[in-house]
């Protein structure tokens, strides 16, 4: 989960000549998504819990928040006690677990996905400049960029957590933050080896403005990179919430979140399994799909690995 | 070589300098911690009295200064909660960090560099599909949650193991893979996707057509660029062990620093956050540097590039 | 690369996951609330093992769990329950408390109280030497009391209670209090412990807090930071045949589910602060018996009529009432802590002086409520802030939210905010936590005045919102009436007059849960979390 499983420095698609059109691009990860079953069940997990976050409430069969206490701690509905009224049984307070993990969703792609927006906007812009413009601007932001990456990561977010309190803006705020350094990196790194290219160097000679340049040549060949950097940091993410929940430095626990109710869950571990061990698998299945997807995307967009298979 | 050296160590300190106001005003975004510090039942002047008794009552430059110039001589201040100065505490806590991380770093490469030195010169055979299996397994699981099922199955139900503390050297075995099985996983990932490639590089190639023996193809060519790549990132995973040990730490009492910084930052006792934080990351800049140093003896490139 | 070979992991993942479910699944379905861990006062440790007899001498060795670090093991710094416990062992204040809540002579054999309550003689015990043979006098409890007013000891104002300590000769002293204490000899039996003097002069206080010394049962042997601290009998004691272990060890482990795996490999024998859940867990332990009593804390959601709560219906004693009969308190009880919690009728508890027992709980009567509301003017409810802290109490946020959720049941929108507990008192302290908020508050003295004074101080009170001038008469004059009963008494009124004016809803006052082993007799937790382990002693194996 740290800065090495992330490419250094992935490189465009080199098969073609001159830079390539979306289009052409998702034709060609399509192509490849059908050959390879790994990367097309990542891409269904992930789409799956999407599509759970973003229709929770006609999925979910009952309100997370609701508490039944007269059905508190009922075991999943295939056990003996259990009732299809509650799929996965109900936590201590007697609130559906299936219906939680549903809402929890919700959250961790909540985080995951602004998480990784902040984080993506700030590092690409950080790395842009630094790459661009160089000189002392990029010895700045290359320093900022080294410093927060030498602060042992689980640390920094853990301490910056226990200063700003729970909540879910300053959850998302501080994973965005504390990895966009990553993103920055990847960014600059791309721009430097691009802008040696030839017909970037024409481009400029020729008196094409700055920003048109950037746009249109630089701009596309790092979605690659960045995409699957993305892909693993949201993954990161969410186990990191989890990790937050469990020194309870996460979002408030009143919120159903997987790992609050990992957290919460973890008591009733030796009588009561299923209050714990279901928010973990759902993290673990996330965590798989999101995965399976970066690994894909990684071979796809960066030639040099795609040799292994 | 010399130069390179030189260039590293000012750039270490140069970063160290600005971990060090970082810290500080991450932790001055909260309030005065004097009113938390005293009994419940004292009263507001009590409290005061307090605040200027530790100084919380000086501007906040001041305050840093002290503290940054404090760094220099390595003076970390004194801990709140503990009356005592925060490098003793954190020296007295440091073996015990140290041994974690090493005996996990241990485990991850003894498992990952095997298995994936096997994965990559067998790809698709059942011993890379358990190989695969295992580095997934090792990613998608949480640390603390494996942390909790390892106690329970070989300390409670098995008794195999202690189920906590440090008292003799079994005691590490459980805390050691639940921290280690993460960094395990990145570790089998790259030793495979290195095997991988250099077994298809040409001068591999000459050296089979050459006629030379697999074993000695393994041993000459396969594994020492291997370790030079893994090298380069134990560093980095060496800094991610020292931040896992806060979770691992804690579910196991392990008497580190992890522990530590979890049982200041629940008492508020921010001296000592402050003083953990930044000599967490001071060790990390430490290790970075003599990886590099180290990556830069091995890899003669560098050296001269430098 | 294959899926199934990927899919392989989330299989392993799953199988482990399971067979911890398996492992557990028989023995849980649909059985929570099976049958209660103990009796409710189950201290009780002949019950089981009749043959074992105490040793005539020390031995053994006994291992205790604490839920945290201690910070310190000089009293007048020991800064939380586990590290006062594990302190108190080495030493031995002027008197002392008894299991039964008397005043009982310690290191003073006797004393005697002016007539306007200012002036105590104290006849000091002759012979006590402290653990380096220096002997005890009248010169070190001046010197004890002067060291633990130092400022930076964060409880110098229990020393600060008193004006002045004087040696009349080497085995009697006065001490004087500025007004009539009437808890002065509580707070002294449990926080003013003797030093040796040219022992503490010769190391320094940082010196004395790396190795202790006191006259008490135990003597300070290691303490290895974050892993554990070791104590061994004090042979001489100046109690006769006790202490009864030869080695006592504390082990911080501060997660709780490691605290029961460790108290059932019969790594630690005691291991405290377990949840209801967790001693559950416990009961097909043969080696483990669970210890549960009720705790003298007392959980409350606090109005605020200081600052945030000014000028809001909270102000209105029927509004306070209504809320009170809004809550089903037992439900949450029963839900969250297995029915092992007393309901609360005030800040008084049945450990304190003078309990009023003919108090009832306030029914769950939500159409009761709806009535007052109505009655006070707020019959289609109103919308008010609240705010409780997390990772502090022991299923505090659930608490907080079914509380919430009731509250809306009568009408009243509650808008619930959860903060961190560090961020919470600081808050808390300012007076800036909105109108409702939860918290708990103990008392270790067997008396409720602390924890009424603290909640009830008004400004004078760091964490208190809430302000009633008969309240405060009350309480000054608690302070100064120095006879038992007398005081009893006025308690007993200021309880029946919170219970018609409430300035809380009023909760619950928990059990603590305990593992001790088996083997262990003679364990006596208090009310307050304390316990002193000098008559402790375990079986040899």
């Amino acid at each position: 989960m740290e800065a090495t499983t992330h490419p250094r420095a992935a490189g465009p698609m080199e098969a073609f000549h001159r830079d390539p059109t979306f289009w052409e691009r998702l034709g060609a990860v399509w192509r490849m998504l059908r050959r390879d079953r790994a990367g097309l069940l990542g891409l269904l997990l992930v789409l799956l819990v999407v599509f759970t976050a973003v229709f929770a409430e006609p999925i979910a069969p009952h309100d997370p928040l609701d508490q039944n206490l007269r059905a508190a701690k009922m075991p999943p509905a295939w056990q003996e006690g259990g009732s299809w009224e509650y799929p996965l049984g109900t936590d201590n307070l007697g609130r559906d677990m299936f219906s939680r993990i549903v809402f929890g969703s919700r959250v961790s792609v909540t985080v995951g996905v602004f998480g990784v927006a902040i984080a993506l906007t700030l590092g690409m812009v950080a790395g842009l400049l630094a790459g661009y413009v160089g000189g002392w601007l990029d010895t700045l932001l290359t320093g900022t960029i080294n410093l927060l990456l030498a602060i042992p990561y689980v640390i920094l977010v853990v301490v910056a957590a226990a200063v700003l309190g729970r909540s879910l803006i300053n959850v998302i705020l501080l994973f965005g933050v504390t990895s966009s350094p990553l993103f920055a990196r990847v960014t600059r790194g791309e721009v430097l080896r691009i802008r040696q290219a030839e017909y970037i160097q024409a481009a400029q000679c020729i008196g094409v403005p700055t920003g048109r340049v950037l746009l249109r040549h630089i701009v596309p060949n790092l979605i690659g990179p960045l995409l699957t950097l993305a892909t693993f940091e949201m993954s990161a993410m969410i186990f990191y919430e989890a990790g937050l929940s469990f020194l309870g430095l996460s979002v408030p626990p009143s919120v159903p979140s997987w790992g609050n109710m990992l957290t919460q869950g973890r008591k009733y571990l030796n009588i009561y399994p299923w209050i714990a061990v279901y928010p973990g698998l759902a993290i673990a299945v996330t965590a798989l799909g999101m995965n399976l997807l970066g690994d894909w995307l990684r071979d796809v967009l960066d030639p040099r690995t795609r040799r292994d298979r | 070589m010399f130069g390179y050296l030189l260039t590293r160590m000012a750039q270490s300190i140069l970063l160290l300098f600005g971990v060090v106001v970082i810290v500080f005003f991450i932790i001055r975004l909260t309030g005065d911690p004097a009113s938390l510090m005293v009994p419940r039942d004292a009263s507001p002047e009590q409290v005061e009295a307090f605040r200027k008794a530790m100084g919380f009552d000086r501007p906040v430059y001041v305050q840093f200064m002290d503290f940054a110039t404090g760094v220099l001589v390595l003076d970390l201040g004194t801990s709140l909660k503990l009356n005592r100065p925060n490098r003793a505490v954190i020296l007295e806590r440091l073996p015990a960090t140290v041994q974690l991380a090493v005996a996990a770093m241990a485990v991850a490469t003894a498992i990952a560099i095997p298995l994936g030195t096997l994965s990559g010169t067998y790809p698709g055979s059942w011993v890379d599909g358990l190989g695969r299996a295992l580095g997934l397994l090792g990613q998608v699981t949480p640390s603390f949650w494996l942390a909790m099922i390892l106690i329970l199955v070989f300390a409670v139900q098995l008794g195999w193991f202690p189920s906590f503390g440090r008292d003799r050297w079994i005691s590490v075995v459980l805390p050691a893979v639940a921290l280690g099985l993460g960094v395990m996983s990145q570790l089998y990932r790259l030793t495979r996707a290195q095997v991988l490639e250099i077994r298809t590089n040409d001068f591999v190639r000459t050296a089979r057509s050459k006629g030379l023996s697999e074993v000695l193809i393994m041993a000459r060519h396969i594994l020492p660029n291997t370790a030079i790549a893994l090298i380069s990132v134990m560093g980095v995973q060496f800094t991610y062990l020292l931040g896992g040990s806060i979770y691992i730490e804690t579910i196991f009492a392990w008497p580190g620093l992890g522990s530590l910084l979890d049982e200041a930052i629940k008492g508020r006792d921010f001296p000592l956050v402050q003083a953990i934080t930044v000599f967490f990351a001071s060790f990390a800049i430490l290790i970075h540097l003599v990886t590099d140093l180290l990556y830069g003896l091995l890899d003669p490139r560098i050296r001269r590039g430098a | 690369m294959n899926a199934p070979h990927r899919l392989l992991a989330l299989a392993l993942w799953a199988a482990l996951a399971l067979w911890v479910v398996g492992c557990a699944a028989p023995a849980a379905p649909g059985a929570p609330a099976a049958q209660p861990p103990s009796a409710p006062e189950a201290a009780g440790p002949e019950e089981a093992a009749a043959p074992a007899q105490p040793p005539t001498g020390p031995t053994g060795e006994l291992r205790v769990a604490l839920s945290t670090m201690p910070n310190s093991i000089y009293m007048p710094r020991a800064a939380e329950r586990n590290a006062a416990n594990a302190a108190s062992q080495l030493y031995d204040s002027l008197v002392w408390v008894d299991d039964e809540g008397n005043l009982v002579p310690a290191l003073a054999t006797e004393w005697e109280v002016s007539e306007d309550g200012t002036e105590y003689i104290f006849r000091l015990r002759q012979g006590v030497t402290f653990h380096n043979g220096e002997p005890f006098n009248a010169d070190a409890v001046v010197f004890s009391w002067e060291m633990g007013k130092d400022p930076e000891n964060e409880y110098a104002y229990i020393w600060e209670m008193a004006d002045s300590v004087e040696k009349i000769d080497d085995y009697t002293v006065r001490i004087t209090t500025p007004e009539p204490n009437a808890l002065f000899l509580r707070f002294m039996a449990y926080n003013w412990m003797m030093v040796p003097p040219q022992y503490f002069q010769e190391v320094g206080v940082e010196g004395f807090e790396q190795h202790p010394i006191g006259t008490g049962p135990f003597k300070f042997v290691e303490w290895k930071r974050g892993d554990r601290i070791v104590y061994e009998a004090n042979e001489d004691y100046w109690r006769e045949e006790m202490p009864k272990v030869k080695t006592l060890i504390f082990r911080p482990i501060p997660e709780s589910s490691t605290r029961v795996a460790a108290a059932r490999t019969g790594e630690v024998h005691i291991a405290q602060r377990l949840s209801a859940e967790e001693a559950q867990t416990l009961e097909d332990a043969a080696n483990v018996r669970i210890l549960s009593y009720p705790v003298d804390r007392v959980y409350y959601i606090a109005f605020n009529n200081l600052t945030t709560g000014k000028g809001m219906p909270t102000e209105d004693v029927r509004v306070r009432l209504a809320m009170n009969y809004a809550v089903d308190r037992q439900a949450i009880v029963d839900a969250l802590f297995d029915g092992k919690a007393r309901l609360s009728t005030g800040f008084i508890t049945p450990a304190n002086l003078g309990f009023d027992e003919s108090l009832e709980p306030y029914p769950y009567d939500p159409d009761r409520a709806r009535e007052l509301l109505a009655e006070a003017g707020y019959p289609d409810g109103f919308s008010i802030g609240m705010a409780c802290p997390t990772g502090a109490y022991t299923n505090f946020e659930q608490v907080c939210e079914a509380v919430a959720g009731y509250l809306g049941d009568v009408g009243i929108q509650v808008d619930l905010e959860f903060m961190e507990s560090g961020q919470y008192w600081d808050l808390e302290a300012n007076k800036e936590l909105p109108p409702l908020f939860g918290d708990s508050w103990s008392s270790a003295l067997g008396e409720a005045y602390n924890r009424l004074l603290g909640a009830l101080g008004g400004w004078d009170a760091t964490y208190s919102s809430w302000y009633d001038e008969k309240i405060g008469e009350y309480l000054d004059q608690i302070i100064v009436t120095i006879d038992d009963e007398a005081r009893a008494q006025l308690y007993r009124e200021l309880q029946r007059y919170m219970y018609e004016n409430p300035p809380f809803i009023y909760l619950y006052e928990p059990w603590a849960f305990e593992a001790v082993n088996v083997a262990v007799h003679d364990y006596r937790p208090r009310a307050a979390e304390q316990y002193f382990l000098m008559y402790t002693w375990i079986e040899e194996p």
